[in-house]
């Protein structure tokens, strides 16, 4: 439809849909797109627009409005990406999967559609084809990008640590006050024997994360490094640090360990833990640290409001 | 916060988060649209600040009155950097200027002062200005008599103020203990995770204590109390739902239903406080009219049954029981639970009602009809934990002036090693006392098994009134057979020598009034008997809504001061024929 033949008040819909979809009114916008509709049902622009405010508005009318854009621009690649999106919302993960994919064919450059779709091939549980285009975006992005952050997650379980590292670090660096992605560092350092770069970064954790009750977390980072390296004086001191903050817990143990290393018999009557057993306490204390380090990440990100 | 958000950087910008629970994979907009809820495991991902007021109240209703807070560095405190440079930082990185908000706003247009810690400041630590927040938000409802709601996460104390961030915990408690004296409404929601100062603190204390699942809540910090390698800590150790079933919360809601919940508090509160703008104890003008069968206060004009087909149909399976009736009886009821000590006990039901437009506060033994049911509510006995959530119910009631509604109906308190432990006598018999002079009024009705001390510890009232098939004694009828019939077969002997049923203690003067239920018994039509019950209770809180405190308790001390003394003890005749 040309310039000319379009009716004005297509074009006023058009213009207002977008300025209150910019300005985040979003139930408007798609008021107003959608009686734009009603003079122009075709109108691909005003599909659009009515799609993404429906997505935003958590109207139901959104992947309708999209489909059918993509049913009239069927190379209109942002169409499908925002019918992809769309889709996402719903927790429509096959579909969604579907709409990214031809996002990525009309646009093989659309660095967030192949996170996406990295995200949608591992939510249906195909994890090789996943991080394949997490990859893919991520070596667009050359810095930090969302891929990085689940690439981490993902190359560690599949048990690829070097591969995580170096994304651990790029999400860490880009994220420096985010104390999740410093904890990646530190573990996976640890992992692959990077014994300095581990405990550098676990010294660094303890400075960074100031949320009272975490004190202990970072410490028992340290311990296993120095476990590691087997400096049994510096494993010591830090289980008497640990001690201090914690005078029941782990500590004790490991402080029975560190003695018993030295050669010192047990205060009690029990034998000390074994390596195995400290090693293993320290790392489940590292997974909760996890835990609560990832329930806190989404404080830093975008807002959820009901 | 506005110039300081716009200045602020983003920890982690992502469209795709991990869910820490069950490693899904969740689409931020998803997550949004279920109010930050894993789709997939429910998980409750942690709120900005934010985002929880924007999902409790009412668009655009908040007016923040804390601009001007701001966190002091009274200790000119340093450690690996000074702590003025740790305050920039946390305002840099959450857009806050103090770590913690107040001001007021509505849920469904009902007026709320609120005050909310952000954890993302410094771990939501209690430094001055957060207990600044939260103490002016509570002298603004106390000023005002607006319900409180405080909205606490945080990691505990903030070292770096020292014996300041000590002493909001005296400063905090102290102001919501005038809201406690002066009976306004302190809601405490408390989120993932709240513990030290804040645990210890003002945030335990509020008349309503309310979570969400798997929120960690605790005294002492998740590390600290880090299971050593030989030892194991319960499941669940420090979750909401772990404090629930030890008495420490009133409920544990799904993030959906909060707003709805929150809502429904405020709007029984609002009534009350109506009422008690009108005059103390409620009035009788928000009663509704009755619709049921009258009380009746003649024993002729019950039927006389065989006392041992009494105490049959008192606990035939299918008789309504305390939730049942209560469903019948109220126009609303939210449960309250725990006893803020040491656990929640089932066998007593507490709970906010509304009766026509007036609230009032419903205790009552309940026993289930299913196996499972009668298990779960430990068939009708309590533990001493129940007595004290009714106790603290029973202080929650007299605090708001709300009259006071029993329903009475166990065998009796449970008598196990447990319970002697924890004072099972103490617990009854401050029960009796707390209600003996309890300035509000207080109607039992004995509405099946009035099992003697277990019951009058529910039943030290204005108005004792029974269902027509209930019954009431000191033992069971059993235990008296065995006892002094030495014969446990002769229970339906002992159940009539000990004059349990509800003509005969009408006529004792034991009860105010009966109760009538259908012809053969109450559970052929629970509807109709929950219809006489509303109206008994009704027409009694009608009379004793019109007396002064003074009046009220008086006319309780002598109802109870006449049983057995000379001359005011009315004395049944000799029972005709066999015994
Ligand atoms: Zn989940």
């Amino acid at each position: 439809m040309s310039d000319m033949r379009m009716s004005s008040t297509v074009a006023d819909a058009r213009n207002r849909a977008r300025r209150l979809f910019d300005g985040a009114e979003f139930d408007e916008s798609l008021e107003v797109a959608e009686r734009g509709l009603a003079e122009a049902p075709d109108d691909v622009e005003l599909l659009v627009l009515a799609g993404r405010a429906g997505v935003e508005a958590g109207a139901p009318a959104a992947v309708d409005h999209l489909r059918r854009a993509t049913e009239l621009a069927p190379d209109d690649a942002g169409a499908w990406h925002h019918l992809g999106e769309a889709l996402a919302a719903e927790g429509r993960m096959e579909e969604a999967d579907q709409a990214f994919r031809r996002t990525v064919e009309l646009d093989p450059e659309d660095q967030v559609a192949l996170t996406h779709l990295g995200h949608t091939a591992l939510a249906t549980g195909r994890n090789e084809e996943g991080v394949g285009y997490l990859a893919r975006a991520a070596d667009i992005a050359h810095a930090f990008s969302t891929a990085s952050v689940s690439l981490v997650d993902m190359y560690r379980s599949f048990g690829q640590y070097g591969e995580a590292l170096e994304h651990a670090r790029r999400v860490a660096h880009a994220t420096a006050d985010d104390p999740l992605g410093w904890l990646d560092v530190a573990e996976l350092s640890l992992q692959v024997g990077r014994l300095d770069e581990s405990r550098t970064t676990f010294d660094r954790l303890r400075e960074l994360d100031d949320v009272p009750g975490h004190e202990a977390y970072p410490l028992h980072g340290m311990l296993l490094v120095e476990i590691r390296r087997q400096r049994w004086d510096a494993a010591e001191d830090l289980a008497g640090q640990a001690l201090t903050i914690d005078p029941h817990g782990l500590g004790t143990d490991v402080a029975a360990f560190t003695r018993a290393q030295h050669g010192e018999a047990p205060e009690g009557a029990e034998p000390p833990p074994t390596q195995v057993e400290v090693e293993q306490a320290l790392f489940s204390s590292l997974a909760d640290y996890r835990r609560v380090l990832a329930d806190s990440r989404r404080l830093g990100a975008g807002d959820i409001v009901g | 916060m506005a110039d300081l958000a716009t200045t602020a950087t983003r920890a982690v910008s992502t469209e795709w988060f991990r869910c820490p629970a069950c490693q899904a994979f969740v689409y931020h907009k998803r997550l949004k649209r279920n109010l930050g809820v894993c789709p997939e495991c429910n998980h409750h991902f942690r709120l900005k600040l934010s985002e929880r007021l924007a999902q409790l109240l009412d668009t655009d209703s908040f007016e923040e009155r804390s601009g001007d807070l701001e966190p002091l560095d009274a200790l000119s405190f340093v450690d690996s950097k000074p702590y003025t440079d740790r305050i920039r930082d946390a305002q840099r990185k959450t857009g806050l200027r103090a770590g913690a908000v107040y001001g007021t706003g509505t849920i469904d247009s009902l007026p709320v002062v609120v005050a909310a810690i952000d954890f993302a400041f410094i771990g939501g630590s209690m430094s001055g200005a957060v207990g600044e927040a939260i103490t002016r938000a509570a002298e603004l409802a106390l000023e005002t008599r607006t319900p409180l709601l405080v909205i606490s996460a945080s990691g505990g104390a903030r070292m770096q103020e020292g014996c300041i961030s000590l002493m909001q915990m005296a400063k905090t408690t102290q102001a919501v203990a005038r809201l406690a004296e002066e009976g306004v409404l302190f809601m405490s929601l408390l989120t993932d995770p709240t513990y030290g100062g804040v645990s210890a603190s003002y945030a335990t204390l509020g008349d309503v204590l309310i979570s969400e699942p798997g929120a960690h809540i605790g005294f002492a910090g998740p590390t600290v109390i880090e299971q050593t390698i030989r030892e194991q800590l319960p499941d669940g150790f420090q979750t909401a739902e772990f404090l629930l079933e030890h008495g420490m919360l009133d409920i544990v809601e799904p993030r959906e239903n909060l707003r709805r919940t929150i809502r429904n508090l405020l709007d029984l509160h609002a009534a009350a406080e109506a009422a008690r703008q009108n005059r103390d104890g409620g009035t009788a003008a928000q009663l509704p009219s009755p619709e049921g069968a009258a009380p009746v206060t003649d024993p002729a004009q019950i039927t006389v049954r065989e006392p041992w087909e009494v105490v049959q149909l008192a606990r035939h399976i299918d008789r309504p029981r305390m939730l049942d009736l209560v469903g019948f009886t109220f126009d609303e009821f939210h449960e309250l639970r725990g006893d803020r000590l040491f656990g929640e006990d089932a066998a007593i039901v507490g709970g906010l009602a509304r009766l026509g437009e007036l609230t009032v506060m419903v205790l009552g033994q309940q026993k289930g009809h299913t196996t499972s049911e009668l298990m779960e509510h430990n068939f009708g006995m309590p533990e001493p934990e129940g007595y004290r959530k009714g106790m603290r119910l029973m202080r929650y009631a007299a605090r708001f002036k709300l009259p006071l509604v029993t329903l009475v109906d166990t065998p009796g308190a449970y008598p196990g090693l447990g319970a002697e432990q924890r004072g099972q006598s103490v617990a009854i018999s401050e029960s009796i006392m707390l209600m003996s002079r309890l300035p509000v009024p207080i109607v039992t009705v004995v509405t099946g098994e009035g099992g003697s001390g277990g019951a009058l510890a529910l039943a030290t009232s204005d108005r004792v009134l029974m269902m027509e098939n209930a019954y009431y004694s000191v033992i069971s009828p059993e235990g008296c057979s065995t006892i002094l019939f030495k014969d446990a077969s002769a229970a339906p002997r002992a159940a009539k020598v000990l004059r349990i049923t509800s003509p005969e203690l009408l006529a004792l003067g034991v009860m105010d009034a009966i109760v009538p239920e259908p012809p053969e018994g109450a559970q052929t039509d629970p509807a109709a008997s929950g219809a006489n019950l509303r109206a008994a209770i009704i027409a009694s809180l009608a009379r004793l809504l019109q007396l002064h405190r003074e009046e009220l308790l008086a006319q309780r001390y002598e109802r109870f001061r006449k049983f057995g003394a000379p001359g005011l003890q009315p004395v049944l005749p000799p029972i005709t024929g066999e015994t």
